[in-house]
């Protein structure tokens, strides 16, 4: 059985100027242990999609349909009180500036072990030996546990709520551009501490980032997200080094390769889709060059181009 | 590139031994205890030339002093020490027609096009308003006319559909834009652009990227581009310029950040960006992080965090000192790295003390 499955999901915002189809039919997989990128510009459904999965939408949004199973249960169908039990257990996220999310007048130990009271039996006692383990898990100096939030670097409080993520031994993490914030350096011990903990824990992991690099070094698989679909979807080194769909070849054309050629990078002309109103047939055909007839009426399934490795593009075979 | 009138300097912009140093606000108590005075060395003796036309980055992690460099080049903050030379004149010059022709012609672009523009202005104001302060007199048609010609350069056309828009009826790229045409609207010789792309999405990025570059192309002007971002630096400038803890560490072409490095810092820098390969290569991690610039480490202030120290880095601060044609490194043991690094052969010392001379 699959850790994770999202089959379908369709998450909505209803809004003044109408019904935001944010999220629209996107589904994928995880096993224990395997950790999948989502990658797209601002706007495409990333973020949306994770908190969907944690069922921490904000109260306009909705999920319209599809199903969300975590081992097995669909978290979609549960109550508010039962969701409760299996966030942060279960299932627990570590937000883009999480760092500025600590309460500045309360010590940084104390507000992981109130995490660890909420969710457990323990004694203050206990509480405050998890602490200390957790702080040595996450390579923060055991001599910082009485310090406040202010007390600490941008990194060391991103690595503080991550120990706090880590807090209940949650079967899947979600990163929500955990490092967007930080220096390279600080980036970089990050992602090591993260893949080092999935490693030993088999934990899972969601990682939403818009660049590109980041998913290569530290993903299984990957999906690009366009206007709140899945464009592509694959293990991570055959969608990198072989992109199937239009919009992942120009996303890749806009990093720099710092391993290759100097070329200049190129933009991807056009803006994303009002997702009001999506434009008919292929979400990115406005956008996309090598746009056919077919493409602005019908909208493309998904098509297998090798294993495992899915685009949404009516000529997905021949791109490859 | 080099486009060098008579009776002008070669280097547009010329900085010597470059230091800012912010004194912190001592607490009352401090202050009755009669506690030394603490200071900042937010950029502790900076020196390099740009020539005209061309891009030089400064590159380093955050409080590394690459944006106060800029800002005192820009003389928007002051020096405590050392010299910035524009067209051959110190910035912090007083004389009035001269500062009115510097404020023309350096600019800046700032990261945040969101904060950047006046929420309150239209478009075609924002765009307008460096010339209708210039002090030069132009009639509305000329103003209209050239601000017209700086949007559609920068790619905002037709420019009559902007004119009279608000910045928050615009994207983020389009702000950028809009910024860019501000600073363009003057033909500035020198702009500091101070993380211009950063909060822009990947697939707009280009397009900015792009302008600058077309704007030396046109204008011959030069930059200063600050970013945290190697793969950046690496792409559009000619030159990079690492820095940390307020001092530049190395400098050199930009192969230097595509592996070419000596410096061990530097090295640390480029090993720890996130690649496309699927399986990356074991890298070794500086472990903690950038010491506070209040209390800076005796000798290399690197040495405590560099895998490579020996006695002589925590005793004695290394110079800059050129290790290949253009390349100038701090670092006691540079040569060594040298052979490493694969950057070719060393290069005898010249006994040369100006990074300028050699660039």
């Amino acid at each position: 059985m699959k850790l994770l499955e999202v089959r379908n999901l369709k998450t909505y915002f209803d809004t003044r100027e109408g019904v935001v189809r944010a999220v629209d039919d996107v589904s994928f997989s995880l096993e224990k242990g395997e950790a999948i990128g989502l990658v797209g510009e601002s706007g495409c459904g990333k973020t949306t999609t994770a908190l969907s999965v944690l069922q921490l939408l904000p109260k306009e949004g909705r999920i319209a349909g599809g199903e969300i199973l975590l081992n097995g249960e669909d978290f979609a169908a549960k109550s508010e009180e039962e969701l409760r039990k299996h966030r942060w257990r279960d299932v627990s996220i570590v937000f883009q500036g999480a760092m500025n999310a600590l309460n500045p007048v309360m010590k940084v130990s104390r507000q992981i072990a109130e995490a660890l009271l909420l969710h457990e039996e323990l004694t203050e006692e206990e509480a405050r030996r998890r602490v200390l383990a957790l702080f040595d898990l996450v390579e923060i100096s055991s001599s910082l546990v009485d310090c406040y939030p202010h007390e600490f670097s941008g990194g060391m409080r991103q690595r503080a709520m991550i120990a706090m993520a880590l807090a209940c031994g949650p079967k899947l993490i979600v990163g929500d551009e955990p490092t967007t914030a930080l220096d390279v350096m600080v980036q970089a011990q990050i992602l090591a501490l993260l893949g080092k903990l999935r490693r030993e824990f088999g934990m899972a992991m969601i990682l939403i980032t818009h660049d590109l690099s980041i998913v290569g070094a530290n993903c299984d698989q990957v999906a690009v997200m366009y206007g709140g679909k899945v464009a592509e979807i694959g293990p991570v080194g055959k969608v990198l080094r072989n992109p199937c769909h239009p919009y992942t070849q120009r996303l890749l054309k806009a990093f720099p390769d710092i391993r290759g050629e100097r070329e200049m990078v190129q933009s991807i002309p056009g803006f994303p889709p009002n997702l009001v109103t999506p434009p008919p047939g292929c979400r990115f055909s406005p956008r996309c060059d090598a746009a056919r007839e077919i493409c602005f009426s019908r909208e493309p399934a998904m098509r297998c181009v090798e294993p495992g490795h899915e685009a949404a593009c009516h000529f997905a075979e021949e791109r490859s | 590139m080099k486009q060098v009138r008579e009776g002008m300097t070669e280097h547009i912009v010329d900085v010597r031994d470059l230091k800012v140093h912010f004194e912190i606000r001592r607490s009352f108590l401090d202050t009755l205890l009669g506690r030394n005075k603490a200071t900042v060395k937010a950029v502790d003796g900076v020196t390099f030339s740009l020539r005209r036309g061309e891009i030089l980055s400064l590159v380093g992690e955050s409080g590394s002093g690459k944006t106060t460099t800029g800002r005192a080049i820009l003389n928007l903050v002051a020096k405590s020490g050392g010299e910035a030379l524009f067209d051959g004149a110190s910035v912090s010059n007083r004389d009035r027609e001269w500062n009115r022709m510097f404020r023309k012609k350096a600019q800046m672009i700032f990261q945040d096009p969101y904060q950047s523009l006046n929420p309150k202005d239209m478009i075609v104001d924002i765009v307008s308003e460096p010339l209708r302060i210039d002090g030069d007199h132009h009639d509305q048609e000329e103003l209209l006319a050239r601000t017209v010609e700086a949007l559609e350069f920068a790619g905002l056309k037709p420019a009559e559909t902007y004119l009279y828009k608000y910045p928050n009826e615009l994207s983020g790229g389009q702000r950028q834009r809009v910024a860019i045409a501000a600073a363009f609207i003057l033909s500035p010789d020198f702009i500091v652009a101070d993380e211009p792309v950063s909060m822009l999405d990947a697939s707009v990025r280009a397009d900015i990227l792009n302008l600058m570059v077309k704007m030396r192309e046109t204008k011959n002007t030069s930059y200063l581009f600050i970013t945290h971002d190697l793969s950046l630096a690496w792409l559009i400038s000619d030159r990079v310029a690492i820095m940390y803890l307020g001092k530049i560490m190395e400098i050199g072409s930009h192969r230097i950040v595509a592996g070419s490095c000596v410096h061990p810092y530097s090295r640390a820098l480029v090993d720890a960006l996130p690649t496309m390969e699927e399986k990356p290569r074991e890298r070794a991690l500086l472990k903690g992080e950038t010491p506070s610039p209040v209390k800076l480490p005796p000798g290399c202030r690197f040495s405590p965090r560099c895998s490579h120290v020996r006695p002589q880095c925590t005793r004695e601060e290394p110079e800059l000192r050129c290790v290949g044609e253009g390349h100038w490194a701090a670092c006691h043991f540079a040569e060594e790295f040298l052979s490493k690094s694969g950057a070719g052969d060393p290069v005898p010392l010249q006994g040369e003390e100006n990074p300028s001379c050699a660039q």
